[in-house]
């Protein structure tokens, strides 16, 4: 899949929680540190992002409600179930 | 259910808030030597400070109790509620000579519980600004941490020298004047955690999270303000300020409950 649209579809889920900033900076030091780069993004690794982003927003809204809000994006994006 | 009452809370703490600056600055308005007497509106005050607390304490516990037991700021949340429980008893001691129209003794058995508010709260704070830092968002440097820190710091205790002076040089009794400083400077202790948590969270501005804690901490600065304005009204013997003191309170405590309110609203589904 193309990095750029997971990145958006990602960022746009996560923003009304952390806002616009806080969430395209942490994408973008989760994909740095996963090694995700342009053009294309495997599925494992979005995976892998996902479940980064996940795990920053359970200190916020518990475990749960961030499974709740990552699982649609993980059916969308193929990132597994 | 939380539109509910963030459509109550906000109108009512703004309404509660203007009452008491409207008293401070005409207090021989018609209406506050007839309806709203002094006597009244203290108890008022008393009344809606108590509430206010009791909510912020009962939404903190409940988002703390929401969370997963391995959830890093579980334990932050039941500080910050105990902190916050000490405040309403401080407050309930308060209130048994505010509702009675007698003159509110200071020091008194409610000041046990208010300075001991001050190391749980403290805690859970710099709990807080731990467990964010450990959550793997981008931070900012070490070094504009440290650099905020030292500033934060020098600024507290250049704050502090201003408000102690005219308490210490006053004539109160000892135990009002060693109260009376130690307000301040434990406010302004807990200044420092409060400015580092507050940088961190603008980070999350635009989001709900970031909106939640701006509400939260806006809520723990106007308290600092109400207790170092309390001091310096009474060192310098000035009762008549005393409607913008309560004000401070009034907004802070509602704050501080709305902030909660949205925290809750996050955890909760």
């Amino acid at each position: 899949m193309v990095t750029a649209e997971a990145v958006r579809e990602i960022v746009a889920a996560i923003t009304p929680f952390i806002g616009e900033n806080m969430a395209r900076s942490a994408t973008r030091v989760h994909c740095e540190k996963l090694g995700i780069a342009e053009p294309e993004v495997t599925p494992q690794q979005v995976a892998m992002l996902i479940s980064r982003l996940e795990s920053g927003l359970r200190v916020f809204m518990g475990r749960d409600k961030a499974t709740s809000l990552m699982g649609p994006l993980r059916v969308k994006l193929g990132g597994g179930s | 259910m939380n539109r509910a009452i963030d459509r109550v809370l906000w109108p009512a703490l703004w309404a509660a808030t203007l009452l008491f600056v409207a008293w401070g600055m005409a207090p021989r308005a018609t209406v506050f030597t007839t309806v709203l007497s002094s006597g009244r509106l203290i108890a008022v005050a008393s009344l809606v400070k108590l509430a206010l607390l009791a909510l912020g304490a009962a939404w903190s516990w409940r988002s703390g109790r929401l969370l997963d037991a391995d959830n890093p700021v579980r334990p932050a949340w039941t500080l910050l509620a105990a902190g916050l429980a000490c405040n309403v008893l401080g407050q309930a001691v308060l209130a048994r000579y505010q509702l009675t129209g007698q003159e509110s003794p200071f020091p008194s058995a409610g000041d046990v519980f208010y300075v001991l508010a001050y190391p749980l709260v403290g805690a859970a704070l710099v709990w807080f600004l731990r467990a964010y830092n450990e959550a793997g968002y981008p931070m900012g440097s070490r070094a504009e941490r440290v650099t905020l820190l030292v500033v934060t710091v020098v600024v507290c205790a250049s704050l502090a020298f201003l408000v102690l002076r005219p308490v210490v040089l006053s004539d109160l009794p000892l135990a009002q004047k060693a109260l009376g400083a130690a307000y301040p400077l434990l406010d302004l202790a807990l200044l420092v955690p409060l400015a580092i948590l507050l940088r961190m969270t603008s980070r999350f501005r635009g989001g709900s999270v970031g909106a939640a804690w701006m509400i939260v901490l806006s809520g723990f600065v106007f308290m600092c303000a109400g207790d170092v304005l309390f001091a310096y009204f009474t060192a310098l013997g000035q009762t008549g300020l005393d409607p913008f003191v309560h004000a401070a309170y009034i907004l802070a405590y509602g704050l501080i409950a709305a902030g909660m309110r949205r925290h809750l609203a996050l955890v909760a589904s």
